[in-house]
């Protein structure tokens, strides 16, 4: 750093110096803006997810208190459809876009890509 | 998950931009004839090639579209292009620094070098309203690609065509006689050049896993919540993954 700051005053900053600047900082504006929008991007993603993970949530709880009554033992060990099977993974991970070892998004949006699955526009 | 290497792809794009950056200011000797002025020049030429090779690659792309009907090649000839317009941008808007720094003008109409990297920006300007004038996704995607080979086709004619021109002021750096750079401006021209690359792919490499991270959100909330939890997409110039996410790979 000391050795950056002495070398710094050589560079002519008084003549050129502002046209050079204003390339470098336009430059680095633009990639400063474009790491803001991919931010904004990221956090809009993790809310879905959140958001996600909290309506299969309060599926999964609104199920479980229905199928009680039911004999709710029996019922829990019988296989569930395919999306129940999902949903009830999903909330582990819902808030996190890392990976993770298991029941991640990652794993979730495998089971998402799976062939028969449509998803019209 | 997508975006695998995302993170080692980063740190090497960072430490590249940060090494050019100092050997541009600390180590390449200042230009005899220009002076100081000649830095922008590190930046300015290797965003303009790397431009012009993000469109020829999105012609790449494009074709393996055609060929597979793959919309992941699309959604790659997509966002190179995107990305590419806005590194036109930047090496247009660096360029008229320099121009006004060097020769007093913004801008020199008769210059062709200028004048042809123009109109590269202008015509793939014109591949998203392309894009956005067509509804149906599919013929969208089919049109798009089409018009991306042409493009890419059109870039080294227009390469070619501005060599091939007369009464230029524009310097020529790559040429075998009358160009050329000492080695050690001509190491840092190399470094900033891969610095540069690597950044563009960097922000594809972000943009792709973005865009199929948002599709697979999308599908997955149809498919544990149902369709009536999903809102119906507006026309847009993005492409979409079809009927299907069997190509989000």
């Amino acid at each position: 750093m000391s050795a950056l700051l002495a070398a710094a005053p050589a560079l002519p900053l008084h003549t050129a110096g502002p046209y050079v600047a204003a390339a470098y900082i336009f430059f680095l504006a633009i990639l400063v803006i474009y790491v803001a929008i991919m931010a904004t991007k990221l956090q809009r993603m993790k809310r879905d997810l959140n958001d996600l993970g909290e309506q299969l949530e309060a599926r999964d709880a609104r199920r479980a208190a229905a199928d009680e009554p039911a004999g709710g033992a029996d019922v829990a060990a019988t296989p569930q459809s395919d999306a129940d099977a999902v949903a009830a993974r999903t909330v582990v991970k819902a808030g996190s876009l890392g990976p993770g070892p298991r029941d991640s998004v990652g794993e979730l949006a495998q089971e998402a890509r799976s062939p028969e699955r449509e998803v019209d526009r | 998950m997508h975006g695998k290497g995302l993170r080692a792809l980063s740190l090497v794009t960072v430490a590249a931009l940060a090494v050019t950056f100092a050997l541009v200011f600390f180590y390449a000797p200042n230009d005899a004839d220009q002076g100081f002025i000649q830095k922008i020049f590190y930046l300015h030429v290797p965003v303009a090639i790397i431009t012009l090779i993000a469109y020829v690659v999105a012609g790449g792309f494009a074709i393996k579209h055609l060929r597979t009907n793959d919309r992941q090649w699309d959604l790659r000839a997509y966002t190179t292009i995107h990305i590419g317009l806005i590194f036109n941008i930047v090496g247009l808007a660096t360029g008229a620094i320099w121009a006004k720094a060097s020769w007093g003008h913004w801008w020199v109409w008769d210059e062709p070098t200028l004048v042809s990297f123009l109109i590269v920006f202008l015509l793939f300007a014109t591949y998203q309203p392309l894009r956005f004038s067509i509804e149906d996704p599919e013929r969208q995607a089919r049109y798009a690609s089409v018009f991306a080979i042409m493009g890419a086709a059109f870039v080294p004619l227009n390469f070619i065509a501005v060599r091939a021109a007369t009464g230029y002021v524009h310097p020529r750096v790559l040429a075998s006689t009358g160009g050329g750079l000492p080695a050690s401006m001509g190491l840092v021209f190399v470094v900033a050049i891969v610095a540069v690359g690597l950044l563009f792919t960097t922000i594809v490499a972000y943009e792709i896993a973005s865009k199929n991270a948002s599709w697979q959100l999308r599908a997955l909330r149809r498919r544990l919540l149902g369709d009536d939890a999903v809102a119906p997409l507006g026309r847009s110039a993005a492409p979409t993954m079809g009927s299907t996410l069997e190509s989000a790979r």
